[in-house]
């Protein structure tokens, strides 16, 4: 490394300027402190002020190393004896610092290069999630207007089945797996248009029953009803019944004949008139 | 059965009550995956031994009604179906611990959030590397 002798005059200096090139640290100060030492003599004859107010030493890039203040230098160049060795270790201290310093900011980089990277990659992620959630929330919108259907069935892989069908077809679908399930679901969900109901189900109310009080608490839902038996069931009470095994496909043709899809233009007539 | 999308999972929901159940269904449902609704542990083991039906995760309620728990049903996930993670939810105190040995993380403390469910089915598919199919046995 070289090292190059500033003079700094007030708060401007020539950058393209490196100065006096010296081998090594010792002798830019020595030349630091012969400067100081004219230029106050010079002072003291005209009377003036300094224009200089510090001394600076720089690397071969021109990259300031170590900043002077004028009258530091010259009170040390007053009493050089002893002072240069004190001021090497103090100017290596200085290096040292500096160089500490370029690790830390080193060290500051890498960190805020690895932040840059987690912010972009939970951006990404965020982003994807939102669009995740948008097309959940357009699939949530469109399936608002699909009818809803409330199946009651006990046998979980037919509930399944019968539910994954009518899903397919364009419906939404509740699942209850017993009759009092699937009051709890019409209390709370006033959209189901109709019910497909086992006959038998366990529990205090079957599939009959459930019927009946739909018939009377819920008129306008239609009820069809299934069985792998002959239940001996008023025709009244029901507006279709499938023996099992049911073919699905046939069910949703019956469906079709009660309930059909609304587009959302329909929906806001059916509510308004609802309304009114 | 066999008409989903090849990339969509399958989440077997357990809970007996059907009002929450039905709101976390539809919700995971809206996010894009299939999914099964069971009402026990019993409901759940016939659905995971449907050799058709190739369930990605059980997300159950520790407390349902029947011989066996959530903690039961989640043991056996792990003996008869150990490609298949179990998500437990529920109140009961024990429960954190006893969900450690049988789950890869703690229970959902309920009520839960239907997007801290999400979220956390999300990190388990993720970190799933292959999609794993259940054993035949």
């Amino acid at each position: 490394m070289r090292y190059y002798f500033h003079l700094r005059m007030g708060q401007t200096i020539s950058p393209d300027e490196l100065g006096l090139e010296l081998p090594d640290l010792e002798t830019a100060y020595l030349e630091a402190f012969k400067a100081a030492q004219e230029m106050w003599s010079e002072l003291l004859a005209e009377r003036s002020d300094p224009l200089v107010r510090s001394f600076e030493i720089a690397d071969e890039h021109g990259q300031v190393l170590l900043t002077l203040p004028f009258r530091e230098v010259l009170e040390r160049a007053h009493k050089p004896t002893g002072t240069l060795p004190t001021l090497t270790q103090t100017l290596k201290a200085e290096l040292e610092k500096r160089k500490i310093l370029a690790a830390s900011l080193q060290e500051q980089i890498k960190a805020t290069r690895k932040t840059v990277e987690t912010t972009r990659k939970t951006l990404d992620e965020t982003s994807g999630l939102l669009a995740y959630t948008l097309r959940g929330g357009l699939a949530a919108a469109a399936e608002k207007i699909r009818p809803t259907i409330l199946v009651a069935e006990d046998e979980v892989l037919l509930r399944m089945m019968i539910a994954d069908q009518l899903r397919s077809a364009g419906y939404s679908v509740v699942e209850a797996a017993s009759a009092q399930e699937a009051l709890d679901v019409l209390a709370h969900c006033f959209d189901v248009k109709l019910i497909l109901s086992d006959v038998r189900m366990p529990g205090s109310m079957d599939g009959v029953g459930l019927a009946r009080l739909v018939r009377s608490e819920y008129p306008g839902v239609k009820v069809l009803l299934t069985s792998g038996h002959s239940p001996a069931i008023d025709a009244v009470e029901h507006d279709g019944f499938f023996p099992k095994p049911y073919d699905p496909a046939q069910i949703i043709i019956h469906i079709k004949t009660f309930v059909s899809e609304e587009t959302p233009a329909q929906r806001r007539v059916i509510a308004g008139s609802r309304e009114r | 059965m066999n008409d989903r999308p090849d990339n969509q999972e399958i989440i077997l929901v357990v809970e007996d009550d059907v009002l929450i159940r039905m709101p976390i269904a539809q919700y995971l449902r809206d996010c894009g995956y299939k999914v099964i609704e069971a009402v026990n542990a019993d409901e759940a083991m016939t659905v995971l031994s449907h050799q058709e039906t190739n369930v990605d995760i059980v997300f159950s309620d520790i407390e349902i009604p029947g011989p066996i728990d959530g903690f039961g049903l989640a043991k056996w996930v792990r003996e008869h179906r150990p490609g298949i993670d179990v998500i437990l939810t529920g109140t009961v105190p024990r429960s954190v611990d006893a969900a450690k040995e049988l789950c890869d993380e703690s229970p959902i403390p309920k009520p839960y959030e239907a997007q801290a469910v999400h979220d956390h089915i999300r990190r388990l598919l993720a970190s799933r590397k292959e999609p794993r199919k259940p054993t035949n046995d």
